[in-house]
């Protein structure tokens, strides 16, 4: 028994162990250029996603071109290997910059510690006014929610006035009828 | 064994491991749902680790497919079940008008649901202790943040939210 796994085809090893060593050269690359910094780093972050997943489409046509093997295999190498790509950044990288930068209960817990170290009093309302201060109060996370409501086709705004768009609705009965499937409520 | 074969064994492992977690989910309460989808998870990793581990080659790969796909469902459901965006959809789809005013919203997401439920919810899974009025951060909170901050380091992170 071998622990690292080889496949018996060559096209759908590079397919798998490139994918890898792309998302090891985008990962490196957002730290050196400290491009998750900022307040709306997301869209720069996913830019760069994309365009190394270009590349890597371009090394696996050009590897498949070589070998002259263009098959079933080298589609079903491809479809894994974009998902080990893919999955790397929005399973892992991208989960771990929203949740140090974008969660409300990681937001609050660091503003509390922030208000420990500068010896004020912690309760609700200072809380409250600290996170307001900083722009990451509930009214800001409100006004930010509803901006992704309408960036993401959910809604369309018109005049301070939010109207359910057609996706909207569907986007509701699919979550809904997945919630009663598994008999959960939303919290 | 090629590619395929372990792209047909993830897929089975996968949907048979939905199809219990659905289960689960029905015959057990909402509480815990992180903890039970992880818990289910692992098992499902160790046992289809334990069927690679008889063949002839152990499946990294195929077991990297599997725990990253169940960790994926993982999330997407905690997003229902958690997202202020799509509560506050919900809130627009239940409005007989069909439109709600920027205003109006503030009734679905204010500081009473969003601060108070949040600080009553890590008080309950141990994070805070709130006494007289006063907030105080416990041990666990406390080990969280060192990784918090280690993170925002890493990926040099100067503004939140």
């Amino acid at each position: 028994m071998t622990f690292l796994f080889y496949y018996r085809n060559p096209i759908e090893n590079f397919s798998i162990y490139s994918s890898f060593v792309f998302f090891l050269f985008f990962a490196l690359y957002v730290l050196v250029k400290k491009t998750a910094s900022g307040r709306n780093s997301y869209s720069k972050v996913n830019r760069i996603h994309q365009k190394i997943f270009l590349l890597y489409l371009i090394s696996f046509f050009s590897y498949i071109l070589i070998k002259k093997e263009i098959n079933i295999s080298a589609l079903i190498g491809l479809l894994v290997g974009s998902f080990i790509y893919f999955s790397l950044y929005y399973v892992y990288f991208f989960s771990l910059i929203g949740l140090v930068k974008k969660s409300i209960s990681i937001n609050i817990l660091v503003s509390i510690k922030e208000l420990e170290l500068q010896k004020r009093p912690i309760n609700e309302e200072n809380l409250s006014a600290y996170m307001n201060a900083q722009k990451i109060g509930i009214g800001d996370i409100r006004e930010s929610r509803l901006q992704q409501m309408t960036n993401l086709g959910f809604a369309t705004l018109d005049d301070s006035k939010y109207q359910i768009s057609p996706f909207g609705k569907l986007v509701h009965q699919v979550g809904t009828i997945i919630l009663k499937t598994w008999n959960q409520k939303r919290l | 064994m090629n590619l395929l074969n372990t792209v047909q064994i993830v897929i089975i492992s996968l949907t048979c491991t939905i199809l219990v977690h659905i289960v689960i989910c029905r015959i057990t309460s909402s509480e815990k749902f992180m903890l039970k989808g992880l818990l289910l998870g692992i098992f499902s990793t160790i046992t289809l680790g334990t069927y690679f581990s008889k063949l002839e080659r152990f499946d990294v790969i195929g077991l990297y497919l599997f725990f990253t796909a169940w960790l994926l469902y993982l999330m997407a459901f905690i997003n229902l079940l958690n997202s202020a965006t799509l509560k506050m959809l919900e809130r627009l789809y239940l409005e007989p008008k069909d439109f709600l005013y920027s205003d109006d919203f503030k009734f679905v997401f204010n500081e009473e649901d969003g601060l108070k439920t949040r600080l009553s919810a890590m008080e309950s899974n141990g994070f805070i202790s709130q006494t007289n009025h006063s907030i105080h951060l416990t041990a666990k909170a406390q080990f969280l943040l060192k990784i918090v901050f280690f993170l925002r380091k890493i990926f040099s992170i100067d503004q939140v939210g």
